[in-house]
């Protein structure tokens, strides 16, 4: 045979593969195609007859039958398949054979070469235009992967985005979770009810009706330990006292016996899933617990927040999205009710989740375009409806409490926003050194009078007393203004400054210095009169709690004191 | 052909029935497995010792021939696409980032193919590899693909084998066996859509040469740089090259490199410049590069089983993730702390991953910019060479040397 016509054949044969790859390959196709909706089929009404009462004899008759019927049909669709494939493969085989043997026994003629030598010169300046194309391919792709792909990605990673969480506005259903059982909540039974209490952050949402001690002459009644370190304050409900601690290592909630000290329990947080860098100042538990009748709440630096019951048991964890502010998370949260309101004012993004108490699910979320800020929220009640107020840098806002939504907006803040509001009578003022000094009405946010002329506080927050609204400077100053209309009343100078909040209590102002030095104070029209002095000798940054007649105080050094009137 | 029934019999999966006084038998695969892996290793050595004899001993395109079609058949058809450059590296990889046991045979039909590039080049492409052997065989017409060109897509592989790494590495699965495109040939299960993948690759392939050992391969990238350091490096001809070109035109891989002209004054001084700020550019890459693998991670991320686990959970999708998820004791708090953990790492590996890929494309910039030795002759560039012996037929030189032989 000569060569051209061994190369004929091979051709012939390579081109007689290459066409039964190809048919048996489509009717292969073709065939799995038609097989494979009447095998569904089957196997979805064999399903279906199992799912009836098989003891019925002749109804499992038919369903062996049909069972044998569907597996023979299947077994035997597969074989004709797998002789099929078995078939295609040798064909794959023959024609790689085929290239091969033509290869192999025809040696490339020897032609004159094409076109001209290659220029390595050239082809190097090509090869740079050639890679920058590459780079700009390369760039291209990774923007549309991470347009595509990543604001899901991201979205899956942030933490404590819960199932319950919806858009802005949503309201979840209430229900039951876990078997936990939801009972619903009064707003104002349940505002009334902690005003005997110290549930949270500077007392209770409504005047606190607790009683001040029958003198300023006080005597140790109990010191316990604090096992962590934390900026909060203790909160009271009954005989217990809670506060929460947090190093870079652990987070927990504690719990003490208020007539004797005695530390009841402790109870851990689950390991954080990230810890933010936070200041000293700040530290990883500034922000206050809050609690109810039945449970205590704690927000820590790292983004978690606890819900334990009063025995110390966790009822619901949760994690909201890492917490990355500069210093440090610092905002308490805010009780109303039956939702426990989160002011979550971050770097990156500000937003105002009100969770449900009973499951931890966030009922809604409001983001708002703010910047960070350290604030905690304010409960506003008017014609006994909840409100909230949040101040942040740029904006003031009020959200409707069971829908989240924002009920109005007063762009008039700036600076470091740490302090938080205080409201009465429809009214809601508020004060913080660089932000703004004055008043909101709450219904439609319209600003009743600003005074741009009297220091503000950095850090304390201003109290109402009266008619006046009363300004605890960091430098020692106390500032009264009017709350009808903004002017400044007086000014006072003490010898220390103040950080922890000072309070309303009984009709008077109870504060306490840097240095512990503990105030009770009688606004009069034109000064401030120090009713009691009580040196206490231990540096205090948080607001002091009240039970039955003594004051609960947290120290730096890491003591809960409890000071009780000497007979 | 005794595991062919098997791995046949394997693709017929289907519900076991519900017997009521029979239990089935179990099934075990560990013998097989065993005993197949050193068998193979053997073979491949056998093969990786006759492709290196009919390269550079016999330097001849017949016997490389034979060799491919004898890759195929044995490591293509008969081992069922092992060993594999795909899974290969992810499996080692996988083993040595989280620590667990790497089966020796794996191991190495993993290292033997680098160890013997270091000496034989790339004889294991040449035809041991099934992929490289079925793309050998079904070459038709060469389309070649410029140079240049033909360079910056040899960097495709490079970012394959450095983010499929990061993804074996930290447990995101082994997504580029997706992307093999002859397994289905192998395992003779073309079901789509790796069906249509092959069809595309083997249409493909038909006009230009080995596309997926160019430009998809990872282990490739391995097997280039070692081949570098190759003791035999191939070469065309050991008879003075007339320059007839026709080697260059023979090798549709862009291997054959031509001779370096002397060039003019002007020439060099625009040569010094581009290389001078080729290397200047070396820090800019390595940050471009970082900053790409960066951007890159969270995308990686995103494919993790336990990111989307917890995208699910927040999502409130019940998913059989979720109910599997929710059926454990581990709690939403830990897969969170882990999520981050393996965040951070992913961020990191990708981060490196990246800065390597900067200085890959800045060392094959600089490596193309810089001028070779100046000789009057055509040259094969080892990293680039697959040992299928085309130049040596393409050549006159070597033609007529051989007839002399005879």
């Amino acid at each position: 045979m000569k060569n051209d016509e061994i190369r004929r054949t091979l051709r012939f044969l390579q081109w007689t593969a290459l066409t039964f790859i190809l048919t048996l390959g489509l009717l292969l196709a073709y065939d799995m195609y038609r097989n494979r909706a009447p095998i569904k089929q089957a196997q979805n009404e064999l399903a279906a007859l199992k799912q009836q009462d098989l003891a019925d004899a002749k109804l499992a008759q038919t369903v062996r039958d049909l069972d044998y019927l569907y597996r023979a049909t299947y077994f035997q669709t597969k074989d004709k398949q797998r002789r099929g494939v078995l078939l295609l493969g040798i064909a794959f085989f023959v024609l790689c054979g085929l290239f091969g043997a033509e290869m192999f026994w025809f040696a490339p003629k020897l032609k004159v070469p094409r076109g001209t030598a290659s220029v390595p010169e050239k082809e190097r300046r090509q090869l740079l235009v050639f890679a920058s194309c590459g780079i700009v391919v390369l760039a291209i792709a990774l923007a549309v992967l991470r347009l595509t792909l990543v604001p899901a990605a991201e979205k899956k990673t942030v933490p404590g985005t819960s199932a319950a969480s919806g858009d802005a506005g949503s309201q979840a259903q209430p229900g039951e979770v876990k078997g936990i059982p939801t009972e619903p909540i009064d707003l104002m039974a349940a505002l009334e009810a902690e005003r005997a209490q110290w549930p949270q952050f500077r007392g209770s949402t409504l005047p606190n009706s607790n009683a001040l001690p029958a003198n300023w002459d006080f005597q140790e009644k109990w010191t316990s330990p604090i096992e962590l370190p934390g900026n909060n304050s203790p909160v009271i409900w009954d005989d217990l006292v809670f506060l929460s601690g947090g190093d870079g290592k652990n987070h927990a909630v504690f719990c003490y016996d208020a007539n004797s000290g005695e530390l009841k329990w402790k109870t851990e947080a689950p390991p954080a899933a990230q810890l933010p860098e936070v200041t000293d100042d700040t530290g990883y538990a500034a922000p206050t617990p809050c609690v109810d009748s039945k449970r205590v709440y704690a927000v820590f630096a790292s983004g978690e927040v606890l819900c334990l019951g009063h025995d110390g048991a966790t009822l619901w964890h949760r994690q909201l999205p890492d917490p990355v502010i500069m210093y440090g998370y610092a905002s308490s949260p805010l009780l109303m009710g039956d939702k426990l309101v989160i002011q979550y004012d971050l770097d990156e993004k500000q937003t105002v989740f009100a969770l449900n108490v009973f499951t931890g699910e966030t009922v809604w979320q409001t983001e708002r375009d703010s910047a960070p800020s350290w604030s905690s929220p304010k409960g506003v009640v008017v014609d006994g409806k909840g409100m909230v107020f949040t101040a942040g840098n740029r904006l003031a806002e009020l959200f409707d409490l069971e829908t989240g939504r924002q009920l109005w907006s007063q762009e008039c803040m700036g600076g470091e926003v740490a302090a938080s509001a205080s409201a009465r009578d429809g009214k809601i003022f508020f004060s913080n050194s660089g932000a703004f000094t004055g008043a909101f009405r709450a219904s439609d946010g319209e600003i009743l009078f600003q005074n741009d002329d009297s220091p503000a506080p950095d850090v304390a927050s201003a109290v109402l007393s009266g008619g006046q609204y009363l300004l605890f400077g960091s430098g020692g100053t106390i500032i009264a203004i009017d709350a009808a209309d903004g002017k400044e009343l007086y000014e006072e100078d003490l010898d220390n400054g103040f950080y922890s909040s000072p309070v309303e209590v009984g009709g008077k102002i109870v504060a306490v210095d840097l240095d512990g030095v503990l105030y009770k104070f009688e606004p009069d029209e034109d000064r401030i009169e120090t009713e009691g002095k009580y040196e206490l000798g231990k540096k205090v940054v948080c607001v002091p709690a009240f039970h039955k007649g003594n004051i609960i105080l947290r120290t730096t050094e890491n003591e809960l004191i409890c000071l009780e009137a000497k007979p | 052909m005794t595991q062919l029934p098997v791995l046949l019999a394997a693709q017929a999966r289907f519900p076991a029935p519900e017997f009521e006084s029979y239990s089935l038998p179990q099934m075990s695969l560990e013998e097989l497995a065993a005993d197949s892996v050193l068998w193979r290793v053997l073979v491949l050595c056998i093969f990786l010792a006759a492709g290196s004899v009919s390269f550079y001993k016999w330097r001849s395109r017949k016997a490389m021939l034979a060799y491919s079609l004898a890759g195929l058949a044995v490591f293509g058809f008969l081992f069922a696409s092992c060993p594999c450059p795909v899974g290969m590296f992810q499996n080692v990889a996988q083993g040595i980032a989280d620590g667990s046991y790497i089966q020796p045979g794996v191991l190495l039909l993993f290292a033997i193919p680098l160890a013997a590039s270091l000496f034989v080049g790339r004889i294991f492409c040449g035809g041991a590899c099934p992929l490289g052997a079925i793309q050998e065989l079904l070459h038709w017409k060469s389309v070649f693909v410029p140079r240049p060109l033909d360079r910056i897509l040899r960097m495709v592989p490079v970012l394959l084998l450095l983010i499929f790494t990061v993804c074996a590495m930290y447990g995101i699965g082994f997504p580029l066996c997706y992307l093999e495109p002859y397994l289905p040939v192998f395992l003779l299960d073309f079901a789509t859509p790796f069906a249509i993948l092959s069809a595309v690759f083997l249409i493909v392939g038909l006009f230009i040469s080995r596309p997926f050992c160019r430009y998809v391969c990872p282990y490739g990238v391995l097997l280039r740089f070692f081949s570098l350091f190759s003791m035999l490096k191939p070469r065309i001809t050991a008879a003075e090259c007339v320059n007839c070109r026709l080697c260059e035109q023979g090798c549709p891989n862009g291997a054959v490199l031509p001779p370096e002209n002397a060039g003019n004054a002007v020439q060099r001084r625009t040569g010094s410049r581009r290389l001078s700020m080729l290397v200047a550019c070396i820090p800019f890459a390595l940050f471009a590069g970082g900053l790409f693998g960066y951007f890159c991670a969270p995308v990686l991320s995103s494919f993790h089983r336990d990111v989307r686990l917890l995208h699910e959970l927040d999502a409130g999708i019940r998913s059989e993730a979720v109910e599997a998820f929710e059926s454990t004791e581990t709690t939403e708090s830990e897969l969170r702390a882990r999520v981050v953990k393996l965040e951070n790492g992913i961020l990191l590996a990708s981060t490196a991953a990246g800065v390597l890929f900067g200085a890959a494309v800045m060392a094959e910039l600089i490596a193309e910019a810089r001028r070779r030795k100046e000789e009057e002759i055509y040259t094969i560039d080892p990293s680039l060479c697959f040992c299928c012996g085309r130049c040596y037929a393409a050549c006159p030189l070597e033609r007529k040397e051989k007839h002399h032989e005879k």
